[in-house]
């Protein structure tokens, strides 16, 4: 979409870049932005959740409230990601269900789901 | 997703399960990994049912390295439309970079928009009052920010 005229900027504080998924939505609304990034996220102590993951079929829900969340989780899961359907991943995942709060964290943990 | 609240925060998520909730999940095993700053409400909230949660940082939220005399240039020309916030911590951490007073200055004159209604009460806590998001999503955020600046236009 072109830019709406006469719009003064919006300023975008969450921690992305230039081409980050809330700029890029602002803009392909027409609208110009200004990134004033106030937080920034960066990798926690990897033990605590990595030693959760590696116990993953011994809970039986695994709750996700941010995006963050999902991408941490995906990124430390024990070996490769798992592909949708692969016995490795069914037999990990047997126990273990996905709740989100947003549609946003759909897409990615359903890459830990057994088909 | 088995499990998707109708409203993306944490009282929607304890609610939701606690509405599918049987006597036999009583002491079920939950995994919650999260932010840093994750707030205690679905800890507590599951733990409340009769979960056992384990909750464990995943990431780490933390104030970011502003160009602050950037943004206070574009305050004092009043040129920011509407301000955007996607969580309780840019929030707090916006107006800890630029001040309370800039903070200020930058709110009464650009809308503020929050992503959802706890992000929303942490602006009314510092005496701002934010439209909040149609729905809690980045693409809902964006197209409330659009309504709102063509509302104020008009």
């Amino acid at each position: 979409m072109s830019r709406v005229p006469d719009l003064k900027p919006v300023v975008v504080t969450r921690a992305e870049t230039s081409d980050g998924p809330l700029t890029r939505e602002l803009k392909s609304l027409g609208l110009p932005t200004l990134l004033w990034p106030a937080v920034s996220v960066t990798p926690a102590d990897p033990g605590p959740l990595t030693a959760a993951l590696a116990a993953l079929r011994s809970f039986g829900w695994i709750v996700f409230a941010s995006r963050n969340a999902v991408a941490a989780v995906l990124e430390r899961l024990p070996a490769a990601p798992p592909a949708c359907g692969s016995r490795r991943s069914a037999r990990r995942a047997r126990k273990c269900c996905i709740s989100g709060a947003g549609p946003w964290t759909s897409c990615p943990t359903r890459r830990m789901r057994p088909r | 997703m088995d499990l998707v609240p109708h409203e993306a925060n944490a009282a929607a998520l304890i609610a939701t399960f606690a509405a599918q909730w049987q006597p036999s999940d009583a002491g079920v095993r939950v995994l919650y990994p999260a932010s840093s700053r994750a707030l205690p409400t679905i800890a507590a909230g599951l733990t409340q049912l009769g979960a056992q949660v384990t909750q464990v940082e995943a990431y780490r939220t933390e104030g970011s390295a502003l160009d602050v005399d950037d943004c206070r240039a574009w305050i004092a020309r009043g040129g920011v439309g509407a301000v955007t916030f996607a969580s309780p911590s840019a929030v707090t951490e916006l107006a800890r970079a630029l001040g309370e007073e800039d903070f200020e200055r930058l709110l009464s004159g650009a809308a503020a928009v929050a992503i959802g209604r706890t992000t929303a009460r942490e602006l009314a806590a510092r005496g701002h009052t934010a439209v909040v998001a149609e729905s809690a999503t980045l693409e809902g955020l964006a197209r409330t920010t659009l309504r709102v600046l063509q509302q104020k236009r008009a």
